[in-house]
Formats: structure tokens, C-alpha cells, sequence
């Protein structure tokens, strides 16, 4: 296969004095002040979410997966909606249809530039401090979902749990463009 | 992008950059939601590389019948009894996207094999061999569908090289062992597209120059062309995906022994219906009908066809 992996080394240093001092709220009424809540879990994982894309729809069950497996670990997973037509009530009726975790609306794109995310399923793994532990794809499928796929984020989190560095702390996003603007 | 040149005798002029550029624009298909997933569509060759694809391989056939001609006047007219023409071709492409901080730039190779069969007074005859190869770049500042009112923005660059057999060489009498157009071709272009739902609308343009040769001891210099295309794209379930467009395609007069050669300049308007069927994540087929409106005053030197292209193509990301 082609090179999928864009970088094994380590992720450019965005910490938390990169951050943008933002509040996202989510679907359920829960508030995440950047970067200050960061510090209320072990690790944060943001995804990036887009209504339509068919790349994110296929995730969905991973994404559940992840917030089943990690989030009694200390894993907090954020699905995070930048793009410019993303309303709380679209997001809310999404994340109830689809089984999501809530949707938190980011107004202006900040976080996601922040973050430098430019597609849908783009996801972001931050410590307590701020820092960027790993960004990229949550693993190497596109629109189908196949049994040998490299799992980035998951071995991302499982290395961070049990202290060590990511095997891979940059993979490729294969989602949809997001509609900043 | 390959706005392949007149070769003086043949239909494929504009007719083959227009195959190329409407094949592309569903060549990466939009999610059938109409989200930005694969906004990389709309180009202008079909080793365009779809959002998040690093490099791809692809073959290309293309049959093309001629039914008519235009003269110096724009005068339409139907081949003499007796008179047929067939045009092929089969081309090699791939493209590579550029690494790092360079990666909304691709690059694009296109190694075409030509073949024609003609008859004309009295006389039939086949002949072909390596054409004219191509290689092109472009660069996407902006992808279709990232923002609602600023269309996707792309600039095209690319050379021809005179790899083929001009026609002064064919060595026969119908010349149809000529497969290019003996001459340097270099073009440059800008393309505008953007997302409406399921819709995706493309407009390009393109202006190519090409260098003088000398053929029988007579420089000769082709007067500069250009194309305009516009193309709207429907996107299907399944990442199928279908379009129609339609493109002009216009050419100043010729530069003979340092003389401007009267009523040698050309236009041809091209018309076509195109799709794409991927199969998997990685490999796709595309393909699609084009053809010259047989219309009095809009083709002008030109050879009027109809042609079919088939592609498969394979793709990593």
C-alpha cells in the first residue's frame, strides 16, 4: 500500500498556550472550556464531524466503540461540529438518531484552526496539559470499513494509557472537507 | 490538463482535451449527501487525483468515428461516398500528489499509443504508433465545497511533447501514420468549481502555445488556442456519479514561413454525457460519449466525431 502513514514522528508541538481559549457547548448542555477542562480527563479526543459525510457515517461505530472502551478510563470524547451551517438542533437530532456522543458546535471554526483540521473524521488526542499527543485519521479506512485496517487512534490511546508515546502519532484523515466558512 | 494540439489531419484536436476534461470531472465523484468528501472533482485530466489520493495509475481507450467536416468558412459537410474515417487511441497515465506543505499539487503523466484508419480517393490505409506525450501539474489553493461562496480554485499547468510522428513524416499517402503534431505545446489555465447540493460545476479555462518547427524546410508555428469548459457533475449513490458539459475550443491562424496563413485558424465546439462507476475504494471505471455538433459556423477546419473513452483507473490514498 502507499504510503498512508503522512509522518511517524512526533506531532508538532500545539500545546495549550496554542489553544484558543474557547468554550464549545455541547448537545447535552455540557460546557468544555479549552484549555482549561482539558485537565478533567486523562485524555481528550476530539472528532471532527461533518452531517453528511459518508467517511464520518462509517466511523460511527467506532466512534462508539471508543467512548465505550476508553471512556471509563478517562477518556473524554468530543465530537466537535465546525462546520458554518452546523446548528444545535441539527447536531442534537444527529447525535440522538446516530447513537453519537454530544455534538459541540464550534462557532467560527476556532477550534478546528486551531487544530488545523480540515476534514471530517479528523481527530486530535490532547493530555491534561493541552498538548497534542495525536492527530489524523482514526484509522486507515475511507467509506468502508475493513477488518485489517490500522486502528491509529486506538493504538494512539492505548500507548498513551499505558505511558508511552504513540506508535504512530500522525495518521492521514480521509473524511470529508469541512465547510469552515 | 491536455489540450492536445491540431494534428492537421486528424479530429482528435480539441476533441481528445475535451475527452480528458470531461471524463475527470466525475472521474472522483461527490458523496451522493452533497458533502465536501471528494471536492477534488471537476479537472481537467483523468490523472486527477481525488481528495486524499496520493498517486493513481490508469489506461485509457478512446474510438472516435468521423461523420462530417468543416472547411475554412465554417462550411459543414458529410464525407464524400466512399470516404470513412476511425480514430483510436490508448493511453497510459499516472500522477503523483507532491509531499508535505506541497501536497494540494499533483503532477501528471499521460503516454498516448494512436492509431487511425482512413479512406479517401480511392485509397485506404491504417497506420499509428507513439503520440504526443503529456505531462501537467496542478495546484488546488482552495477545493470545492470548503467555502459556501468562494468556488473551489485551481491553477493548470502542463507540456506536450513532440513525441509523436508529425505528418510531414507519415510517409503515406493519407498520412495516417501521424500521431502528433511535431511541435512543443505549453499551456496554462485556471479552473473555478464549487458544490450545489449533489451538483458540482465546473469552468475551466486554458490557453495553450506552441513552438515553431520546420517541416520540408518551412518554419511552421500554430496559432495559439484556447478552451473554455463548462461541465456540471450529478452525484449518485455508491459514489457513481454522472455529468454533461459541454467546451469551445478556438485556435488563431497559423504562422507559415514567417506568414500568417489566412483562414488556417480553427474552432470546434465538443459536447458530451460522461460517468463513473467505482468498484472499490481504490479502483473505479469511467467513461463517456463526446461529440462535434454538426452545425454550420461553429466548427471551422476541424473533423467532426463521435467518440466513446472507457478508463481504469487505480488509485492509493
Amino acid at each position: 500500500m502507499y504510503p498512508l502513514v503522512t509522518s511517524c514522528a512526533a506531532p508538532s508541538a500545539k500545546t495549550a498556550a496554542a489553544l484558543p481559549a474557547v468554550t464549545l457547548v455541547d448537545t447535552a448542555g455540557q460546557r468544555t472550556a479549552f484549555p482549561d477542562d482539558l485537565a478533567r480527563a486523562r485524555l481528550t479526543v476530539i472528532v471532527f464531524y461533518a452531517d453528511h459525510c459518508p467517511c464520518f457515517r462509517v466511523h460511527e461505530e467506532r466512534i462508539r466503540e471508543i467512548v465505550r472502551v476508553y471512556g471509563p478510563q478517562g477518556v473524554k470524547v468530543l465530537v466537535v461540529d465546525s462546520e458554518v451551517s452546523a446548528t444545535p438542533a441539527g447536531d442534537a437530532q444527529a447525535a440522538s438518531e446516530r447513537g453519537l456522543p454530544a455534538i459541540a458546535l464550534d462557532p467560527g471554526a476556532r477550534l478546528a484552526d486551531a487544530l488545523d483540521a480540515e476534514y471530517a473524521t479528523y481527530t486530535v488526542v490532547l493530555d491534561g496539559s493541552g498538548k497534542v499527543r495525536y492527530r489524523g485519521g482514526i484509522d486507515t479506512d475511507k467509506k468502508v470499513l475493513h477488518d485489517d485496517a490500522s486502528p491509529f487512534l486506538k493504538d494512539a490511546l492505548d500507548d498513551l494509557l499505558a505511558g508511552r508515546e504513540p506508535r504512530v502519532s500522525e495518521g492521514k484523515a480521509l473524511g470529508c472537507a469541512l465547510q469552515k466558512r | 490538463m491536455r489540450p492536445r494540439s491540431s494534428k492537421s489531419s486528424s479530429p482528435r484536436v480539441a476533441a481528445f482535451a475535451y475527452g480528458l476534461a470531461v471524463a475527470a470531472l466525475v472521474l472522483v465523484p461527490r458523496e451522493a449527501a452533497a458533502q465536501a468528501c471528494c471536492a477534488g472533482s471537476g479537472a481537467v485530466t483523468p490523472g486527477r487525483l481525488g481528495m486524499h489520493e496520493d498517486a493513481l495509475v490508469a489506461l485509457q481507450a478512446r474510438a472516435a468515428h468521423v461523420f462530417g467536416s468543416f472547411d475554412g468558412y465554417g462550411n459543414y459537410a458529410t464525407p464524400r461516398s466512399g470516404d470513412s474515417e476511425q480514430d483510436f487511441e490508448q493511453d497510459a497515465i499516472g500522477a503523483l500528489r507532491l509531499p508535505g506543505v506541497a501536497s494540494r499539487g499533483q503532477l501528471a503523466l499521460l503516454v498516448p499509443l494512436v492509431e487511425t484508419r482512413r479512406s479517401a480517393k480511392g485509397l485506404s490505409e491504417s497506420g499509428g504508433g507513439l503520440g504526443d506525450a503529456n505531462f501537467s501539474g496542478r495546484y488546488d489553493f482552495l477545493y470545492a465545497g470548503q467555502n459556501r461562496y468562494v468556488p473551489g480554485i485551481a491553477i493548470l499547468a502542463g507540456l506536450t511533447f513532440p513525441t509523436g510522428r508529425p505528418p510531414e513524416d507519415a510517409g503515406r499517402p493519407l498520412a495516417t501514420a501521424a500521431t502528433g503534431i511535431g511541435a512543443f505545446q505549453g499551456n496554462v489555465g485556471l479552473s473555478a468549481e464549487q458544490l450545489f447540493g449533489s451538483f458540482l460545476v465546473t469552468a475551466y479555462g486554458i490557453v495553450a502555445k506552441r513552438a515553431a518547427r520546420t517541416a520540408n524546410g518551412v518554419s511552421t508555428t500554430l496559432g495559439t488556442q484556447w478552451t473554455a469548459l463548462l461541465a456540471v457533475a450529478y452525484s449518485l449513490p455508491r459514489d457513481c456519479a454522472v455529468a454533461v458539459s459541454g467546451s469551445y475550443t478556438g485556435e488563431g491562424n497559423a504562422e507559415v514561413g514567417g506568414v500568417e496563413a489566412s483562414r488556417s485558424s480553427r474552432r470546434i465546439p465538443i459536447l458530451g454525457v460522461s460517468g463513473v462507476v467505482p468498484l472499490s475504494d481504490h479502483f473505479r471505471f469511467q467513461g463517456g460519449f463526446s461529440g462535434n455538433p454538426p452545425i454550420p459556423e461553429l466548427g471551422k477546419n476541424q473533423i467532426a466525431a463521435l467518440a466513446f473513452s472507457v478508463t481504469g483507473l487505480y488509485a492509493w490514498y
